[in-house]
């Protein structure tokens, strides 16, 4: 075990590593590509001895590592943003192989505009794919969910892939300290693994991937996924258990930040929830009992944990770093129907920011703040707030006075 | 904590001047967080990079606007509209940058009242190394120094930042000493001292 600085991307491919993987198909993507930079380094060393194949687009890269899963080789690729996006079809294929590989996507905002900043629009897209999904705060916690990932997607009471995901830059390429756990630890929590689902055995052969004509196969198989799924929630802690035994560090299904006494909670996710959790230190000093839930495992969906944590508060901001037109927060939407009918359950209000890796800035946090105690008082829940500065507007004002489109239709 | 805000060109070594202050502040036993900022990567567009060094665990990521130091490598990105260097610095907040122009004539120009540390960085850089990437030694030392970090960490992290990049031992060599000399150029800034080092704690045993 070694203690160094490490980017978020560098944790993840330590992840690929310590789990000694046996094929990495992969395609290079900022802000990912340093992921695979790391992996081709360590297989021209030896240190991997596994195969690493470069090819020529996402959408093979994630058939070639469903196809390898589907003969029972443990598998590791990364993506972002586009190439999440350019592989979309084969999320939903391979959900339905049932096998259990592990996909990292380094958060970045899909195009138009085109930008290299995160938000969560990429990942959130596939949460409906079949692949579970895991959100990483810290190098730390993507290091080790990579590791979690693999039990969680090899049990014989899931066997669905999984996705981890950490922000492009606010993580990807930030240096933060990592403890790098040591070998035979991470081989006492993650044994080799042993097929028994899908599998390529010589004079053994396994009919995969058929066609089914008619609703009640296709329902029975699509049904069977969501079960697995739901699944996960029961498994997850067993996991985490064991991982806490042997590792000494505790991830739940959702984080908890101060939120023993809160009356005031904010729901983030990610990176961003660093900042979140900032500002809880900050009102927890002017004596405002606020707390910070931070989502985690977010396919399956953990909608007890959520009810429990959240039921009893006074108002909770959901702060959304991601947007579906027309609707607005995904989470938010997710969390209100969670909430449904619950007694007790708190005023919720829904917040988007950071959208294309703009800031929430400490003024923003003010404003959520000011909402939230407002709103208590009120009862009343506006429509989803978009997070935008005054000194943001300005600038833009600017920039379309220079574009000639300073009249705003 | 202490925020560093760097800025340069691509190709500067500003990113890695954030790095080696991350690293032998770590080194040292502080906690530490540094990430660049840059557009699509080409050489001489303005590049910035940030590092925080605090004495317990760090809440922010990324973006500084209120450095307590910067560090600029190329004194042309004072006027550039878009970098704008000096802009949020706390005030009295230190400067560190390479020099073409005297110091009086910069303190006025730019209204910087607080240190102001100028270091002939290209000529330090290619008279000791021979090339222009030493800058982010020349500067990555000079703020450590100021910083109050021992020459020890700094000379560990110089040594793991440039062979993660693969510069030969020789090369490596050179900008050690490039360091020292860097170090016995400048003070330490008393007030600009983090605390004390987080003692490194083992990791809890589980029970």
């Amino acid at each position: 075990m070694k203690r160094e600085m490490l980017t978020g991307n560098t944790a993840a491919a330590w992840g690929a590593r310590l789990a000694e993987v046996d094929y990495v198909p992969a395609f290079p993507i900022t802000p990912q590509t340093e992921i695979i930079e790391n992996l081709t380094h360590w297989f021209a060393e030896g240190i991997l001895t596994g195969k690493f194949v470069m090819m020529e687009s996402e959408h093979s890269m994630l058939t070639a590592a469903g196809a390898a899963a589907a003969t029972g080789a443990q598998v590791f690729t990364a993506t972002s943003s586009q190439g999440l996006l350019y592989a979309y079809k084969l999320l939903y294929t391979v959900a339905g192989w049932r096998v259990p590989l592990v996909l990292v996507n380094v958060s970045r905002a899909l195009a138009s505009p085109i930008t290299l900043e995160p938000d969560h629009d990429d990942i959130l897209s596939a949460r409906d794919s079949g692949f579970l999904q895991i959100h990483a705060e810290t190098g730390q916690e993507v290091l080790d969910s990579i590791l979690m990932a693999y039990r969680l997607a090899e049990d014989q009471r899931v066997p669905l892939p999984v996705l981890v995901n950490l922000d492009g830059f606010y993580l990807s390429f930030t240096r933060e300290p990592v403890l790098i756990p040591a070998l035979e630890e991470v081989r006492a929590f993650l044994p080799p693994y042993t097929p028994t689902h899908a599998l390529f055995s010589a004079s053994h052969p396994m009919a995969q991937r058929i066609a089914v004509l008619g609703g009640t196969l296709y329902s029975f198989f699509k049904y069977q996924m969501h079960l697995a799924a739901q699944n996960a929630l029961a498994v997850y802690p067993e996991v985490a258990k064991q991982f806490e035994a042997i590792f000494c560090r505790h991830y739940g299904l959702i984080e908890e930040y101060y939120l023993d006494d809160a009356e005031y909670v904010l729901v983030m996710s990610n990176a961003f929830a660093t900042k979140g959790e900032a500002a809880v230190q900050r009102f927890r000093e002017q004596g405002i009992p606020l707390g910070l839930l931070r989502l985690r495992i977010i396919r399956p969906f953990p909608v007890q944990s959520i009810v429990t944590a959240l039921t009893g508060r006074k108002a909770v901001a959901v702060i959304d770093q991601n947007l579906s037109v027309g609707f607005g927060g995904i989470t938010y939407g997710e969390i209100a129907s969670a909430l449904y009918g619950v007694k007790d359950s708190p005023l919720l209000l829904s917040y988007v920011g950071g959208l294309g890796g703009k800031d929430i800035s400490v003024a923003e946090f003010d404003q959520i703040l000011e909402d939230l105690q407002q709103r208590v008082t009120t009862g009343h829940v506006p429509p989803p707030r978009l997070l935008y500065t005054d000194l943001e507007a300005a600038q833009m004002e600017k920039f379309l006075q220079i574009a000639g489109k300073e009249e705003r239709g | 904590m202490l925020r560093i805000r760097f800025h340069g060109r691509g190709g500067q070594g500003m990113k890695t001047a954030s790095r080696i202050v991350g690293t032998a502040a770590f080194r040292e036993g502080y906690f530490a967080r540094y990430s660049p900022v840059y557009g699509a990567e080409r050489r001489g567009a303005p590049v910035t990079a940030f590092t925080r060094i605090d004495d317990s665990p760090i809440l922010e990521r990324r973006i500084i606007t209120n450095p307590d130091m910067v560090v600029v490598a190329d004194d042309a990105l004072l006027d550039d509209a878009q970098a704008k260097p000096l802009q949020g610095l706390v005030s009295s907040g230190t400067v560190i940058m390479s020099f073409t122009q005297p110091e009086k004539v910069i303190r006025e120009r730019y209204q910087i009242s607080g240190p102001l540390v100028m270091m002939d960085s290209t000529e330090l850089a290619l008279s000791h190394t021979g090339t222009l990437a030493a800058l982010s030694v020349v500067l990555g030392a000079a703020t450590c120094q100021v910083a109050g970090l021992h020459l020890r960490s700094v000379e560990q992290a110089v040594q793991e930042e440039l062979d993660t990049l693969g510069i030969s031992p020789d090369q490596v060599a050179k900008n050690l000493r490039l360091v020292k000399v860097c170090y016995e150029m400048v003070s330490v800034l008393a007030s600009l001292q983090i605390g004390q080092p987080a003692s490194v704690t083992p990791p809890p045993r589980c029970t």
